[in-house]
């Protein structure tokens, strides 16, 4: 379960209202974090739905945060969008303390977050998260020919590439003979 | 000319009674005068005058000799004979005496002589090749004319005239344009086809957007088609383990390739920018056309496969259209054409239930999304557990996509529950059954070296809970003793036609 903020990272975090956490917590009390992404959303997340991602355990291990240190700063993720965010915490929240279902249906029904989700999800070091998202980038291309996957995933042809390679090259050439030529004005 | 006194003694009255003495050169031997001469020539030969009056030069000569004697004359005429050595033998000064035979010969000739000039000169050469049967006749009467126009010789009338009714037979055939089978759009659209694009992105250029749908080209189509195939471009190497043929795999290779567009919401639109598109091209994209509709019928709902009468009315120009265009191509095949024509126009109607349900559905509708992040941003770890999660077919198929790709496929092991590799003499068959289930088999008929090449990746690749290996020919086993790799198998079974020690070899090496 999450609560999301809609607001800067200095915005007070809402405390969590629902009633499965409050329940599977009621004599420890259980401690909040708070992350955000590249549009800085706050949102609040349970230590025990961050347990997930090895990187941000790491860190709170690590770090030795408290709750208040937490609120204070917010971990956070400029590289990853606010709404792959979103969706990352939201699957660590239904999968808190559960055991991996071996087929997920919650993962994005829209393919072209699919890849920015995969890059979050390796980031964040979600080892089932990212098995599930691999599947599903798999099955992008089940029965697909290879004009199609090419197509499909904008995979550039050898010949393109070659010439990728050539026009680098010589832009490369172009930008060293400037700048030496540049150089050799300002000694003058 | 002149008499002397001495002649006139010698021959005496006989002299005048006989026929007087001429010199055999002399036509004029016989006239005593040039009075008479001159009226005698006006007389008995109008076509020297003409001859005269045609040839500058005759003129001049004619002016020197004026009145001039006949030795003069004869003088002249050794000049003429310079002038024009091939009129020799029908010199009209010489030949005065025929001159009946000229003249009854000269209108027999010059008529043709004249039409053949004004239509052309090259019926000559052109006569040489047609193999006429007057051919041989006119050889033989080339001579003759030469002596009446010496300058024309290259363009001989004689050659020309008496095939006139072959050529007016021959010419129609040989003139008429040839069939026009590509059209000037149709190239010019061609050239800009890149084949070395993957297949799909090239048919874009044949899909428009009208109105609130796309249509697509039925003739940039068949180009876009025939130009693959003319390259060689459909990429074999994906579909190269199920099918083997040629036929057959460019019939795939279409079927494959309208995958992604059965799923988006394009309409036929039979009359193409291009004008009339060449029929080999155009039986390409009917092809092409026909795998979209199986695909979209197989793939649709049952509901609308049912629902196909209330479209008919709304497709009936584009159906009457589609007709004339199937009658004006193939009407000469027309038994097989009515039959294709029948199933098309089915097909036409149910892919237009589709459309409309569909369209219903999708209507501001992109042909495929373009991700900002694609499979090129992953890095190669992730790539790795997206190929490990990833059938075989599809790693084939990736693996033919591109250089990287084909090292990171390569990399990857894949496991089978059993595999089995059966080869003979005439044949070659492999069964590989995944831990999923899934199941491909793959027969080559005679191409070993293809068979081998798959065979050994397949054993590079795989981890095999079960083998099963059975060689009972010659290439087969020798092609299989050469191979040194590894097998990763728990359970070998190896059966093929060899000595024991050889056997034994390769079961240590399986081990």
């Amino acid at each position: 379960m999450s609560s999301t903020e809609q607001g800067t990272s200095s915005a007070a975090p809402a405390e969590p209202t629902t009633a499965p956490e409050s329940a599977a917590a009621p004599e420890v009390p259980e401690s909040f974090y708070y992350v955000h992404g590249k549009d800085k959303v706050v949102h609040k997340v349970s230590a025990g739905a961050l347990q997930h991602s090895a990187l941000i355990h790491g860190m709170i291990s690590n770090l030795g945060y408290t709750e208040e240190q937490a609120k204070a700063n917010p971990f956070p993720f400029e590289n990853i969008d606010g709404d792959i965010l979103q969706m990352v915490v939201d699957w660590c929240n239904q999968h808190k303390g559960k055991p991996t279902p071996p087929e997920d249906t919650n993962l994005p029904k829209q393919k072209e977050k699919l890849f920015d989700l995969v890059l979050a999800v390796n980031y964040l070091e979600i080892k089932e998260l990212l098995t599930y998202c691999c599947k599903q980038v798999a099955m992008m291309v089940k029965g697909k020919s290879p004009e199609e996957i090419r197509e499909i995933w904008m995979i550039p042809t050898d010949a393109e590439d070659e010439a990728a390679e050539k026009e680098a090259k010589k832009r490369a050439g172009k930008e060293a003979a400037g700048e030496t030529a540049a150089a050799a004005g300002d000694a003058k | 000319m002149s008499y002397h006194d001495d002649d006139l003694d010698e021959t005496g009255p006989y002299f005048f009674e006989e026929t007087p003495r001429q010199s055999p050169l002399n036509p004029y031997g016989a006239v005593p005068t040039q009075a008479k001469l001159q009226e005698e020539i006006s007389k008995r030969n109008p076509s020297i005058r003409r001859f005269v009056n045609n040839s500058s030069n005759y003129q001049e000569d004619l002016g020197e000799t004026g009145s001039s004697i006949y030795e003069e004359i004869v003088q002249t005429s050794d000049n003429m004979n310079e002038f024009h050595p091939r009129q020799r033998p029908v010199n009209p000064y010489r030949t005065a005496v025929t001159q009946d035979e000229i003249q009854e010969e000269i209108p027999k000739q010059r008529p043709p002589t004249r039409r053949f000039v004004n239509n052309s000169s090259k019926y000559h050469e052109d006569l040489v090749g047609t193999g006429s049967i007057f051919y041989d006749e006119i050889l033989q009467t080339t001579d003759n004319m030469n002596g009446f126009h010496p300058r024309q010789k290259p363009v001989n009338p004689y050659k020309a005239v008496p095939t006139q009714a072959k050529l007016q037979d021959e010419t129609p055939k040989q003139s008429t344009p040839t069939r026009r089978l590509v059209n000037q759009k149709e190239l010019e659209f061609k050239s800009r086809i890149d084949t070395r694009k993957p297949l799909l992105s090239n048919i874009r250029a044949a899909i428009s957007k009208v109105g609130n749908h796309f249509e697509i080209d039925t003739g940039k189509l068949a180009v876009v088609l025939k130009k693959y195939e003319e390259n060689n471009n459909f990429d074999r190497h994906g579909y190269d383990v199920s099918f083997r043929y040629e036929n057959e795999m460019i019939f795939f290779l279409l079927q494959a390739a309208v995958c992604s567009l059965a799923r988006s919401v394009i309409l036929v639109s039979p009359i193409s920018d291009l004008g009339t598109v060449a029929p080999s091209s155009y039986q390409l994209a009917l092809n092409f056309m026909i795998n979209l509709q199986c695909r979209r019928t197989c793939e649709a709902p049952e509901k609308s496969k049912q629902d196909t009468t209330g479209t008919f009315s709304h497709n009936k120009d584009i159906t009457k259209t589609l007709s004339k265009l199937f009658c004006t191509r193939f009407s000469p095949f027309s038994a097989f054409f009515a039959n294709f024509l029948q199933f098309f126009t089915v097909s036409l109607f149910r892919m237009s239930s589709d459309i409309e349900n569909l369209a219903k559905q999708t209507e501001n509708l992109s042909i495929e999304p373009i991700y900002n992040t694609n499979w090129c941003d992953m890095p190669a770890e992730i790539k790795v557990e997206c190929i490990g999660k990833m059938e075989l077919i599809e790693r084939l198929s990736l693996r033919s996509t591109a250089k990287d790709e084909r090292s990171l496929v390569d990399s990857q092991t894949i496991k089978f529950r059993k595999g089995e590799f059966r080869g003979n003499a005439y044949c070659f068959d492999a069964s590989l059954y995944s831990e999923n289930g899934y199941e491909l088999s793959k027969n080559l008929t005679d191409s070993s070296n293809e068979a081998f090449e798959f065979v050994r990746y397949i054993w590079k690749v795989g981890v095999f809970e079960n083998l099963k290996i059975s060689f009972y020919g010659t290439a087969y086993t020798r092609k299989m003793k050469k191979y040194t790799g590894e097998i990763k198998a728990k359970n070998v079974e190896l059966h093929y036609e060899y000595n024991t020690t050889q056997q034994q070899q390769m079961t240590k090496k399986q081990k």
